[in-house]
């Protein structure tokens, strides 16, 4: 039995406004595990995604992020913290003043890579989504899909242990989420762990992953399919 | 953390605990997890690395911006040019004060009695003072020479029976800057010798000048100083836009791991760029204000019997005005950034 990639210990989060978004949850994900986070808009999936990538802090609790308890990491540690963790988002969040490969090389220039490193694991991220023909374009000049999957490349480049979806497929349509998902199954399978926050349930029905289901701020585990 | 999970040995993901990381892992106590071979920069080269990106990035949004960087530019150049123009100003003044007249000096006129050898005693009691610089004797044959020669009056008229004239003594004290309290004290006290029928302190008009230099010299420390506050705000101004235009590079950098410090570089670049072309700006408004003023300054000068002509800047003022532009340039962006960065939200 490894030891759990992302553990959850009755954890809390009150906004200053009072709204509870989470009451109490409780969950853990070992490595290389893939699963998806689903819930109505406002159940709290994003406070979720937002508490592991440390964008938020817990109201109560603890979280524990490959073996760190994220209470013990103060606030000046959070970028390098967050350099083990790609995010991605509803929509891609591209640079549009540059181009594709230098949009998926911020991560590696910022954790500074050297040029030859960075040219390397850029055109291997854009070689997993299909992309490698398009590193000069600009992300204006791409379509949803391609946008997302610069996303995505850039998500992963940095090759994080944890992988983090909000909503990746929220505006695509369904064959293009369809690809999407699989090529979150690519990483997966070499052993990242990766959390999908959706509301697609026909993705969710495709793909016969492990389920989360939050329901106003509560936890639970859907039954095995 | 020391232990890292290898249940899936296939993975590319491998832990090289023995490679030299940059501050990032030590900091974290992080591992550095990379592919076999991939090495990161070590801690200086990455300095080097990370600050010739930023200073790219500066440039980019220096320039990215045309017109509102001239403006922003143009307004440090007017605002530092203000101060440096009064700088030339009294520089300038000093300067002329100086070629109209020679040193200021006190001449005492002697009671009529006395013999040559006394007053060689006195002017060896002078020049023995700390206090006063030189001293310069004129009997009363070289004063009536001297006389006759500046003259129109007819010689035959100056024929007079015995020499009226008194011995004289001009005595040049030691200059304290442009205080003229200590010239003011010696004149009471030489008033105050038996044998000095009368001590006359010179060039009052030359006192009357440096009163007024001190005067703009403190204005002009005032007005440096209030313009400084303006150069800040003018630059914590633009680099406050320059932010909101590049929100959204600097949410997805902090999402993808950049420091607060990595962030702000660019910013605080670019306001040391500010800084640096205002100073030119200024430096140019300065360089052509002392070339349209100059010809009507030297047809003033001219009627002085002057020739000489406005002087403009030095290298050394030049730098101190681009040091100056660049420092406040840095700090006020520095700050601005720091604030901005530090509470932007994700």
């Amino acid at each position: 039995m490894s030891e759990p990639v992302i553990h959850f210990d009755h954890v809390r989060k009150r906004y200053q406004n009072g709204h509870e978004a989470l009451r109490d949850v409780c969950f853990s994900m070992e490595r290389g595990e893939l699963a998806f986070l689903t819930g109505h808009s406002g159940a709290g999936k994003s406070t979720l995604l937002k508490l592991i990538a440390m964008i938020d802090r817990p109201s109560g609790g603890s979280i524990i992020i490959e073996n760190r308890n994220l209470s013990g990491i103060s606030n000046w540690q959070i970028p390098y913290f967050r350099r083990r963790i790609g995010i991605i988002f509803q929509n891609p969040t591209l640079l549009n003043d540059r181009n594709v490969f230098e949009n998926v090389a911020l991560p590696l220039l910022i954790s500074g890579y050297k040029s030859e490193d960075i040219r390397r694991r850029v055109r291997a991220a854009l070689d997993q989504v299909s992309l490698l023909d398009k590193e000069k374009s600009t992300p204006l000049a791409l379509s949803g899909g391609e946008q997302q999957r610069v996303g995505i490349a850039r998500a992963i480049v940095n090759k994080p242990a944890v992988i983090l979806a909000d909503e990746p497929t929220g505006n695509l349509d369904p064959e293009l989420s369809v690809d999407i998902m699989n090529i979150f199954r690519r990483f997966n399978q070499v052993g990242v762990t990766t959390l999908v926050a959706t509301h697609d349930v026909e993705l969710v029905r495709e793909f016969p992953y492990r389920r989360l289901i939050l329901r106003d701020g509560i936890l639970s585990e859907a039954p095995d399919l | 953390m020391k232990r890292h999970h290898r249940r899936r040995g296939a993975t590319p993901i491998s832990s090289n605990p023995k490679q030299k990381t940059d501050e990032t892992d030590q900091n974290t106590r992080q591992k550095s997890v990379n592919q076999k071979g991939v090495q990161r920069h070590n801690s200086l080269a990455l300095y080097f690395q990370q600050h010739h990106q930023a200073i790219k990035y500066a440039l980019q949004r220096v320039f990215h911006s045309k017109s509102a960087s001239i403006m922003t530019i143009l307004v440090i150049g007017i605002a530092l040019s203000l101060p440096l123009g009064l700088h030339v100003l009294i520089k300038n003044t000093l300067m002329l004060s100086k070629g109209v007249e020679d040193r200021p000096s006190i001449t005492l006129f002697l009671m009529e009695t006395k013999t040559n050898t006394w007053v060689k005693r006195l002017e060896n009691r002078l020049v023995k003072r700390e206090d006063i610089d030189s001293v310069k004797v004129i009997d009363p044959e070289q004063a009536l020479a001297e006389f006759q020669d500046y003259s129109d009056l007819n010689p035959d008229f100056l024929k007079l029976p015995h020499n009226p004239l008194p011995y004289v003594i001009e005595v040049y004290p030691k200059l304290d800057q442009q205080d003229f309290s200590n010239m003011e004290k010696l004149q009471a006290e030489f008033q105050g010798w038996p044998e000095v029928h009368l001590a006359q302190l010179d060039m009052l008009w030359l006192q009357r000048l440096y009163a007024i230099v001190s005067i703009l010299k403190s204005s002009s420390n005032l007005i440096s100083a209030l313009l400084a506050m303006g150069v800040l705000l003018i630059i914590g101004n633009t680099i406050r836009l320059m932010s909101q235009a590049y929100s959204e590079e600097i949410r997805i950098s902090k999402l993808v791991g950049a420091t607060n410090a990595y962030v702000s570089r660019p910013f605080i670049y670019s306001g040391l760029m500010y800084g640096f072309l205002g100073g030119i700006c200024a430096i140019v408004i300065i360089g052509f204000a002392v070339i349209l003023i100059n010809p009507s300054v030297q047809r003033l000068l001219s009627l002085y019997n002057n020739e000489r002509s406005l002087i403009g800047l030095n290298m050394s003022e030049i730098s101190i005005v681009l040091a100056i532009g660049m420092s406040l340039g840095l700090f006020g962006a520095w700050v601005t950034a720091r604030n901005i960065i530090t509470k932007f939200s994700l």
